[in-house]
């Protein structure tokens, strides 16, 4: 267990009563300054505390836009309009909203980088990293659902290709797509069950999930950047050598961080809060309709990766297929790669760069499935030049990139061909 | 550990830069300030008398255009409203949906988010050109919005004849397109910080968006 459990006697009558019938203090106690975390946690650690703030704020703001939102594809446009006229403050929590919707993505792709670097997904962590990644689908449901509820034209059209792409299941592709609509096209049924979900449903889903992942993390402990295991060398008190407890130390550096993070989020929220049309679309502050296409229909940037997955194969089963492996190939990460050294400070100069081309393959991605390069294209090789087949050879080339980094893996690991640093047995800090 | 904070705050501040410089969607500036009170009231002027017969805002009062625009209730009443609506009513029209899809080919929408889908500098430039095609049913086409249904009303609306004023016009028009989408007054609306002015005068040190 990684976890010291104390049994706390309160002095209060009043607290000792509940805690004697519920050891909820002792609880709290055993996962905070009863939990040795390792003492050399860099940037990298702090995404894990944010993406939990940011998950507060998403469920508290997003219950008080509740109160005012109106989930009738009739009403729902007008009702978001309302909330950012109207409703005193109500142009904050709807900003609020939509900033947090898009920095849970910027905070979890970083979280998961980290475990991908320092390789926090291997033994003993896998279970740590399948719940992660279930918290991961889990997440880009919600997200997906949540900009269908304001039924702008974006939401409509992103609604409507997204689901459709259930469309290539065998057989019961068809049924299947109407059964999730409620009708031959998103409409007000559609919308009532997204509401539905995106507010009840998946939010407990993500919380019991998010309990799952950190009881996991505990009963094991942390990684580190150095990938050393800090239980290996104990103090005479038992607690680890190279440890120190989460409370008091890392509850304040995450405040730090927290506050930090509120800083940059406040800057956005104020200043920024479309981000250029990148947070809140363009083509959203126009009413859902079914006649008018806009120009480009694309997804929010968070799933413009995955989307150009999907795009850049042309025929839709394979595609739909091919974008889902680029997901589900994650969830294998603790067996695709069977490498021992756990943290890329002491791995391999090939694992660097395969590591390194498959982020960047990543933003790549994600230029082309947000329909950057299909802008860029014309600037850089002339008006006349072929956006489709310009763009499809760069896609596919920076697809192949992506998959050729867990195939790479495989191979690299397998053998022994990796070349590790000796890792050492304490971990290494600044000072 | 500072100098990685460093990094993180310019990379995040940098890229809220580019995002803002790159939404003016490839067309010229036009630098609309939300915050020159006096342009807006006259974008506020010009939208009552020509465009709101057609184009309503449903999502605006008018009380907050008289609370936003340093305007007391009742010059409101008195100048701006011209449907019998009350002071804390939205700005709606009495243009029928289906009748003027027949008139026009195109109901004329409902345009207090116009400024957010489309930009400034889009209605600036929409706004300033309109040419005459008797091939259309109205004898206007639009060079911005091909085969547009909306006859050229900035031209024959606006007293002015000479482009220069017409241009200020229409910026304030903008000014007060932009104005419509919500908290702008607060946000600056979909841009950054605050622009060079509206209207007319003389644009000594424009400042772009950050």
């Amino acid at each position: 267990m990684g976890t010291t459990f104390v049994r706390l006697h309160p002095r209060n009558k009043a607290l000792a009563w509940v805690e004697d019938r519920l050891p909820w203090l002792s609880f709290l106690n055993q996962h905070t300054s009863g939990y040795y975390a390792p003492k050399n946690f860099n940037l990298w650690y702090y995404f894990g505390s944010l993406a939990l703030v940011v998950l507060v704020n998403q469920i508290l703001t997003g219950i008080f836009l509740t109160m005012f939102y109106k989930a009738s594809a009739a009403q729902a446009f007008a009702s978001v309009e309302y909330i950012m006229r109207d409703v005193e403050w109500g142009w904050l929590i709807r900003y609020m909203h939509s900033t947090g919707a898009s920095l849970f993505f910027v905070v979890v792709y970083l979280h998961m980088f980290r475990g991908l670097m320092y390789g926090s997904y291997k033994k003993p962590r896998e279970l740590v990293w399948l719940i992660g990644m279930l918290i991961f689908l889990v997440l880009m449901a919600e997200a997906f659902m949540g900009y269908v509820l304001p039924w702008g034209n974006m939401s409509f059209w992103g609604a409507k290709v997204i689901i459709s792409l259930f469309g290539a299941v065998p057989y019961i592709g068809d049924t299947l797509v109407e059964w999730i609509m409620g009708d031959y096209l998103p409409a007000d049924a559609t919308l009532n069950r997204f509401f539905a979900l995106h507010v009840i449903a998946l939010p407990l889903v993500l919380l019991l999930l998010v309990v799952l992942h950190l009881g996991a993390l505990h009963e094991v402990g942390s990684n580190n950047p150095d990938g050393v295991d800090i239980k290996e060398k104990k103090k005479p008190d038992g607690t680890p050598l190279d440890g120190i407890a989460f409370h008091p130390y890392y509850t304040v550096k995450d405040l730090f961080g927290t506050g930090f993070f509120l800083l940059l989020a406040a800057f956005i929220i104020f200043y920024a809060p479309t981000f250029g049309g990148w947070f809140l679309e363009h083509d959203n502050f126009i009413p859902a309709n079914n006649l008018a296409t806009p120009e480009h229909i694309k997804p929010v940037w968070y799933f413009t990766p995955f989307y150009a997955m999907l795009r850049m194969i042309p025929a839709k089963l394979p595609g739909v297929i091919v974008m889902f492996a680029g997901i589900v190939l994650l969830f294998f990460m603790p067996w695709i790669d069977r490498g021992v050294v756990k943290s890329v400070r002491y791995r391999g100069l090939g694992y660097k760069i395969a590591l390194g081309l498959f982020a960047i393959s990543f933003v790549m991605l994600g230029a082309v499935g947000a329909g950057v390069t299909a802008e860029k294209i014309p600037e850089w090789f002339g008006a006349d030049a072929n956006v489709t087949t310009i763009e499809n050879a760069f896609g596919r080339f920076w697809l192949v990139v992506y998959f050729a980094f867990f195939a790479f893996l495989g191979v690299y690991t397998w053998r022994g061909i990796e070349k590790t640093r000796p890792v050492p047995d304490r971990v290494t800090t600044h000072a | 550990m500072l100098r990685n904070l460093a990094f993180a705050a310019l990379a995040v501040l940098g890229t809220a830069g580019v995002a803002a410089a790159s939404e003016e969607g490839g067309m010229e500036p036009v630098n609309v300030r939300v915050d020159d009170t006096a342009s807006v009231q006259r974008g506020a002027r010009l939208f009552f008398n020509y465009c709101s017969g057609c184009h309503s805002l449903q999502y605006m009062r008018y009380s907050r255009i008289g609370d936003d625009l340093e305007l007391d209730p009742k010059d409101v009443t008195d100048n701006l409203i011209f449907t019998g609506a009350k002071i804390g009513d939205h700005a709606t029209n009495n243009m029928p949906a289906n009748l003027s899809a027949t008139w026009f080919g195109k109901t004329p929408p409902d345009i207090s988010l116009e400024a957010r889908s489309k930009g400034s500098d889009w209605i600036y430039h929409y706004l300033k050109s309109f040419y005459l095609d008797p091939s259309r049913p109205a004898g206007w086409n639009n060079t911005v919005f091909p085969n547009a249904s909306m006859p050229n009303a900035p031209r024959t609306g606006f007293h002015s004849a000479s482009t220069s004023s017409f241009g200020s016009e229409s910026s304030s028009v903008t000014c007060a397109r932009r104005y419509a989408g919500p908290g702008s007054l607060t946000t600056s609306g979909s841009g950054g910080g605050p622009s060079a002015r509206c209207g007319r005068g003389s644009r000594s040190g424009s400042r772009r968006s950050p």
